[in-house]
């Protein structure tokens, strides 16, 4: 530490071995000031708002923490579309099984038999069915109810993103009665309901063959 | 709108709501969107943890791998990035530890001081440059410590039981980077 | 007493049966036995052509346990592929002279 530096030891720090360099902190630590950070400066402590030392680390700290943000974005950056190999061996890691959910039963009149569809197939059927419909695209689908039940009632919920200038109750109506059809087409289930949830707008789309 | 044209939100560009969604039920093309819009991120910040070389590479694989298995369980689909990095960190987490059962070194706190002297952050081009100048110069449990801290956004008490550690020595650790990293960033000398 | 070369060979048979009805997009690997017990049954018996027999077949005293793991087309309704793959199965086993025990047809992917 030099005489003519601005700081003085933290003297409530933790052994350390090295020269502690702070500014007057009038009796907080870097500690006690990330903390304060931490909980977003609420509640407010004047004792700490009102050091004009403590205003100083705690604008270093926050310069410190967009920084450590800013360091791994930027290294993110000058890594992103260097090599498509990588993108490849993970996608060939996955496995088809992990989505398979629940076996949904399939009627027979062979007692020796026993037939099911995947939850996931029924999942990325319903999929497929509200993509079909113009301007959306299909988020998450959800199978409430005992799937595994024959004749359980099982309330489907839906998300979608529209494009913009589509008229979303409309939209919403086809995608229900396109998801309606499939599920009556492909399986045995017994649909009391399906809510379509409108959770985003795009203003852009792509053309793309049906 | 051309009426003729089927036309559809992009997946590259809807809420990310959607794409995990997507990803969630099993639909292995949103799920590589993810891959290339956080792949790079999750590497850099493996890279900080685990050093360059493949390990690194290994864990995001590990980690994407993981996340595909169980993401069906993520309730908000919001918290996909912090939730991605969660399962990151403890990959690498899992590689530190075998490291130094297998290297026993019991000294992981040398610094890699080649460049990474105060002066030069100083005078580095910009704050990221002279951050990752004065990280590099911190020994490794600190930097760890500070990393799964300010990026990863663990609390003392998460890095504690995932580095094996005492949350009073964690608490030091990261008092000790704390103050080294502003000393250096801000030439508070 | 059938051997287990005679179950591999009846697994290959039925799996071609299965990819050869109408609809059937492609015939997936059945996971119904334990990993270990499934790669040792494949590693002692065919060794690396685990992709012609994809159908599990387990052979009993009284009767075969047929496992099927498939995706089908979304032109024709799914629940019905399923139970047509199922009555061929056990039409072919009945050819054969196999009474089926147990017939398990999975619909993994609808496309």
């Amino acid at each position: 530490m030099t005489p003519d530096s601005p700081f003085r030891p933290d003297s409530r720090a933790a052994g350390d071995e090295q020269d502690l360099r702070s500014v007057d902190l009038d009796g907080h630590t870097l500690d006690e000031l990330t903390d304060y950070l931490d909980s977003g400066r609420s509640p407010v402590d004047p004792s700490i708002e009102n050091s004009p030392g403590c205003r100083i680390a705690l604008a270093a700290l926050l310069r410190l923490r967009t920084a450590a943000n800013a360091l791994i974005e930027a290294e993110a950056a000058a890594e992103a579309g260097k090599d498509d190999r990588w993108v490849k061996r993970i996608l060939s890691g996955i496995s088809r099984d992990a989505h398979a959910g629940r076996d949904i039963p399939v009627r027979s009149d062979d007692p020796a038999a026993t037939l099911v569809l995947t939850e996931g197939a029924v999942r990325g059927m319903v999929r497929a069915a509200g993509d079909g419909v113009d301007g959306v695209l299909m988020g998450r689908c959800r199978l409430d109810g005992d799937v595994t039940e024959p004749g359980a009632p099982i309330a489907v919920t839906v998300e979608i993103s529209v494009l913009f200038g589509q008229p979303i109750p409309d939209t919403a109506a086809r995608v229900r009665s396109a998801v309606a059809r499939e599920l009556a087409k492909h399986t045995e289930l017994a649909v009391s309901s399906i809510d379509v949830d409108v959770r985003d707008v795009q203003f852009i789309g792509r053309n793309e063959p049906a | 709108m051309d009426a003729e044209a089927f036309s559809r939100p992009a997946l590259e560009l809807v809420d990310e709501v959607i794409v995990v969604g997507r990803a969630a039920d099993g639909d292995a093309r949103a799920f590589e969107v993810l891959i290339r819009r956080y792949g790079p991120l999750m590497r850099a910040y493996a890279v900080r943890l685990l050093g360059h070389g493949g390990d690194a590479d290994d864990a995001v694989q590990d980690a994407y791998v993981t996340a595909w298995q169980q993401l069906d369980r993520l309730q908000d689909e919001k918290a996909f990035k912090g939730w991605l990095m969660r399962i990151l960190s403890r990959k690498c987490i899992d590689r530190i530890r075998a490291r130094s059962d297998h290297d026993d070194i019991a000294d992981h706190e040398q610094a890699a001081s080649d460049a990474g002297t105060p002066e030069a952050a100083v005078i580095s081009r910009s704050r990221e440059d002279a951050l990752a100048l004065a990280l590099a110069a911190l020994p490794e449990q600190q930097r760890r410590c500070w990393i799964l801290r300010e990026i990863a956004e663990y609390s003392y008490e998460e890095i504690a039981e995932e580095l094996d550690l005492p949350a009073s020595t964690v608490r030091g650790l990261l008092a000790r980077a704390r103050r080294a990293l502003v000393s250096e960033m801000e030439g508070w000398r | 007493m059938r051997t287990i070369e005679q179950n591999q060979d009846l697994s290959q048979r039925l799996t071609e049966l299965v990819r050869s009805l109408p609809g059937v997009t492609v015939v997936y690997p059945t996971a119904a036995l334990p990993a270990a017990v499934r790669g040792h049954i494949v590693s002692t018996v065919t060794g690396p052509q685990e992709g012609d027999a994809l159908v599990l077949v387990r052979l009993g005293p009284v009767g075969a346990r047929v496992s099927v793991n498939m995706g089908v087309s979304a032109h024709d309704s799914a629940s019905e592929q399923c139970r047509r793959v199922h009555a061929a199965v056990v039409a072919h086993l009945s050819a054969e002279g196999i009474s089926a025990t147990d017939v398990r047809v999975r619909v993994s992917s609808i496309d």
